[in-house]
């Protein structure tokens, strides 16, 4: 068991569904989340939108030690999510399994945090619905934690209700609690 | 899962598959995915077929719905005819289901001797008068208001109707769309004007949305003011309801460093 929080224990692995809907919240759940990784001895992987990414680099990542932030390894969530064309699922799954591989080959542990964006295109709901069923596949079967965080004013109850049944826990800016919809894959 | 009841009802009427399709004006291969449960019919499917094999069609959607869900979900069946009260948020996708989880509340109301309001479109009241008929259900005790005309004008002459039967009721059903003008409000203040007892222990209501209108924002914050959250499919209780009544809720991440 690892502790998820001071009050939430969890498996080794979580699926964590983050509706955001104020940034500064998003800001400090960010920083949050990675100074809790780093205090464990985690790396963590954050894939996130470059202009957000700058904010948390001034505000938070840069006065950290240099052996902390090398612990950190960022990536530009519009390129991992080809932002400006197709959202290609399986693409995307390969990119997560390539970016986990080298820490995985180590017995790395690592927790990752992902801001996932899109351009409005055909079937983006049943796409992304597919995603995150494949990615909570390869959360759980590699064990690690993983945080998904969605704009709420972005997406639809539909998409969201979808998104929670592949989610073991849901949180908003202030709260996680269990998903309800929850149904586990593997 | 197979239905086993169906192919009972059909071999003890020594009908084939091929007739019973004919017969229901369905193709054979669908009547045949229908029996061996890879497909759900519609409520209109369900009801031919239920005419050409002599049954009550609501056997099909009891045996769907009656699944039960995973852990502590509640089949909406179930939930429509054990409980008979509570307040549900019902986030539809498909208009097909929409109408077979409002005709099964209704009936729900019906068996439960509830005085049932639908405030709706006139479309969805013809839909729904159009199967309540065919099924043989009697809906003097449902009332239907439509949503998109003068409410004030459609509550006076319920409230009339409530008077001049002298209606004496003790339960209630209440099913609305998109409600945003406060009919719900106003219909239940209007009840108790009436003396009508109406409070949380006998009154049962859905208010519906179209989940793909909704945004993400406002389903949490309105998972916060229903106890129960409904799909097409499930029923489950809301995360979010009453500061974590029903399940835990923990502080997000900074708000947890905040209390270390």
């Amino acid at each position: 068991m690892v502790r998820l929080t001071k009050y939430l224990e969890v498996q080794n692995r979580a699926h964590i569904l983050y509706f955001f809907q104020a940034h500064q919240c998003y800001l400090q759940n960010l920083e949050a989340y990675i100074e809790e990784g780093l205090k464990r001895k985690h790396h963590l992987i954050v894939i996130e939108n470059p202009a957000i990414y700058n904010e948390l680099e001034k505000k938070f990542i840069l006065n950290l030690p240099k052996e902390q932030q090398a612990y950190i390894h960022y990536i530009n969530n519009l390129s991992y999510y080809n932002y400006y064309h197709s959202f290609d699922i399986h693409n995307i799954i390969e990119k997560f399994s390539g970016l986990l591989d080298p820490f995985l080959a180590q017995n790395i542990v690592m927790r990752t945090w992902a801001h996932v964006e899109w351009m409005n295109q055909d079937n983006i709901i049943e796409k992304l619905d597919e995603f995150e069923k494949l990615a909570d596949c390869a959360v759980s079967d590699l064990g690690i934690m993983s945080v998904c965080a969605y704009d709420s004013y972005d997406i639809t109850a539909a998409l969201q209700t979808k998104l929670m049944r592949s989610h073991e826990y849901l949180m908003t800016d202030l709260e996680i609690v269990k998903s309800p919809f929850y149904q586990k894959t593997s | 899962m197979k239905r086993e009841w169906l192919i009972t009802i059909r071999k003890s009427q020594n009908m084939t598959q091929e007739q019973v399709s004919n017969e229901a004006f369905i193709d054979r291969s669908y009547y045949s995915q229908l029996e061996n449960g890879k497909r759900n019919p519609g409520i209109e499917v369900a009801i031919n077929i239920a005419k050409v094999l002599d049954f009550d069609p609501r056997l099909f959607f009891e045996e769907s719905l009656l699944k039960d869900l995973q852990r502590d979900k509640i089949s909406i069946s179930e939930y429509f005819n054990k409980l008979s009260k509570g307040k549900t948020l019902y986030l539809y996708e498909s208009t097909e289901a929409y109408i077979s989880n409002l005709i099964l509340f209704l009936l729900s109301g019906v068996k439960n001797d509830s005085l049932c309001f639908l405030i709706e479109s006139d479309h969805t009241k013809a839909v729904v008068t159009k199967y309540l008929n065919k099924l043989s259900i009697e809906i003097k005790n449902i009332y239907f208001i439509n949503k998109d005309r003068d409410v004030d004008l459609q509550l006076e002459q319920v409230d009339s109707m409530i008077k001049k039967y002298k209606l004496k009721i003790t339960n209630f059903h209440f099913w609305s769309l998109d409600e945003q003008s406060g009919t719900l409000a106003k219909l239940t203040k209007m009840l108790k004007a009436n003396q009508l007892n109406i409070h949380y222990q006998n009154t049962f209501s859905v208010s519906s949305y179209n989940a793909k209108e909704l945004s993400s924002d406002n389903y949490i914050k309105m998972m916060r003011k229903f106890p129960y959250l409904m799909t097409d499919m499930e029923i489950v209780l809301s995360p979010f309801y009453d500061s974590g009544k029903n399940f835990k809720v923990f502080p997000s991440f900074f708000r947890q460093d905040n209390t270390n």
